[in-house]
């Protein structure tokens, strides 16, 4: 059954239809909350959230891509949340990784003669990655998570965030420019190519 | 070499890497890009950084956030009780203002002034006129309000053409006593549009946060 089929159904009431499109979506709802937010437990609020306020609007939705509704209704979430957060902050001092656990980064260890292995660099860089994104203002986070990681061009994202292109274009621009600077304090996680850069500019 | 890239630059350069500039423009990049090295360092920079963004694992949901009849039921009593909070607030919202903006003009043009005196300016004609019934003899006729007027008007005839050059600061000072009146911030009017201006906004701000907590 396509996603029009169940959206109608689930309009008439159908909740087992609204369901199957939770499943459907509900890792890339997880996804841009958890990468905008930076916290397992709020993301996973922010989540749930979206999708009681997309079945309670469900009457609102007009065609065209229901992804794109979607990721509006969960930035919307994201929103509130970082509000919510904003009054009681709980935010950690060092960067964490995705089970929220701190990751030893070579920013702050330096242990020149120990080689770790690659799965825990890779979650390291993750890590490194998520905390620059922390970094950025909520509005930059916001464009960086929609275009990079979650693939939207331009129009998809001014939609989303309800701003004009141009704002898209700048925010982006601006955004990726802060996160190359942040990331530069990862050096050592960074891929090869990145230090090479690097090390032949200074 | 970096620093000299302006903000426009990097704009472009974004852009640029998702293939979201005009044809026009690319082309001027790809010119610049050609002959500027610090430029096409930044790009690489910029491209860099996507990649590393790009890499982030794709996490999968930790549950299920399917929702329960309860949540749904739930979610229903929500979304019939947000839009008749937003509606109420709004009509309040611009019933007051309308009422302010009313008020206001009275006010501005003037047309409010006798409800600006103080209470002890709206007395004083009702005084004399029983002051003029107390004094008239029995048997004569209490003179009629427009000829007491009348008199009061030759008596401060009279009175500046004594004073002179004083007589003619005599209206404004008049006038100057009703404005500070309309300044005080206790008059009844100033009370009618503050009032009013606090409903305003607060039926504002409560119509603004119900509309939000309904979209999210």
């Amino acid at each position: 059954m396509n996603d029009a089929t169940l959206i109608q159904r689930a309009r008439q009431g159908d909740l087992d239809a609204f369901n199957r499109l939770v499943l459907a979506y509900q890792d890339m709802l997880y996804n841009q909350a958890y990468r905008v937010i930076g916290e397992p437990g709020a993301a996973e609020d922010a989540t749930q959230e979206a999708f009681i306020s997309a079945y309670r609007k469900l009457h609102t939705y007009r065609g065209g891509s229901f992804k794109g509704w979607l990721l509006r209704i969960v930035t919307n979430a994201c929103y509130d949340e970082l509000r919510q957060r904003k009054r009681k902050p709980v935010a950690p001092l060092e960067p964490r990784n995705e089970d929220g656990e701190e990751f030893e980064s070579p920013a702050w260890i330096v242990d020149p003669g120990e080689s770790p292995e690659q799965a825990i660099q890779r979650r390291e860089l993750a890590g490194a990655i998520q905390w620059c994104l922390d970094q950025l203002s909520t509005d930059f986070r916001m464009v960086v998570v929609l275009v990079d990681v979650q693939g939207l061009d331009y129009a998809e994202a001014s939609q989303v965030i309800e701003k004009p292109l141009g704002t898209v274009k700048s925010r982006l621009a601006r955004a990726r420019h802060r996160m190359q600077d942040c990331l530069q304090k990862f050096r050592e996680l960074l891929p090869s190519a990145f230090r090479l850069r690097e090390e032949a500019s200074v | 070499m970096k620093e000299r890239i302006s903000r426009r630059d990097w704009e472009q350069l974004s852009a640029y890497m998702d293939d979201q500039l005009s044809a026009r423009e690319q082309a001027g990049i790809e010119a610049r890009l050609q002959t500027d090295e610090s430029l096409r360092e930044a790009l690489d920079d910029l491209r860099m950084t996507r990649i590393a963004v790009k890499a982030l694992p794709h996490l999968r949901a930790p549950r299920n956030f399917t929702l329960t009849p309860e949540m749904a039921e739930m979610a229903g009593r929500r979304q019939r009780k947000t839009p008749r909070l937003f509606s109420t607030f709004r009509l309040a919202s611009v019933v007051s203002s309308l009422l302010l903006v009313m008020v206001l003009l009275v006010d501005l043009l003037g047309l409010g002034r006798v409800a600006m005196m103080p209470a002890q300016e709206m007395a004083a004609p009702s005084a004399k006129i029983l002051e003029a019934e107390e004094m008239a003899a029995p048997g004569e006729e209490v003179q009629p309000m427009v000829e007491v007027r009348a008199e009061d008007a030759a008596v401060e005839k009279e009175a500046g053409e004594a004073l002179g050059e004083e007589g003619l600061a005599y209206e404004p000072a008049a006038d100057s006593e009703i404005s500070q009146a309309a300044a005080t911030p206790f008059a009844p009017v100033r009370v009618v549009e503050i009032f009013l201006g606090v409903i305003a906004f607060a039926a504002g701000v409560a119509a603004f946060s119900s509309r939000r907590r309904g979209r999210s």
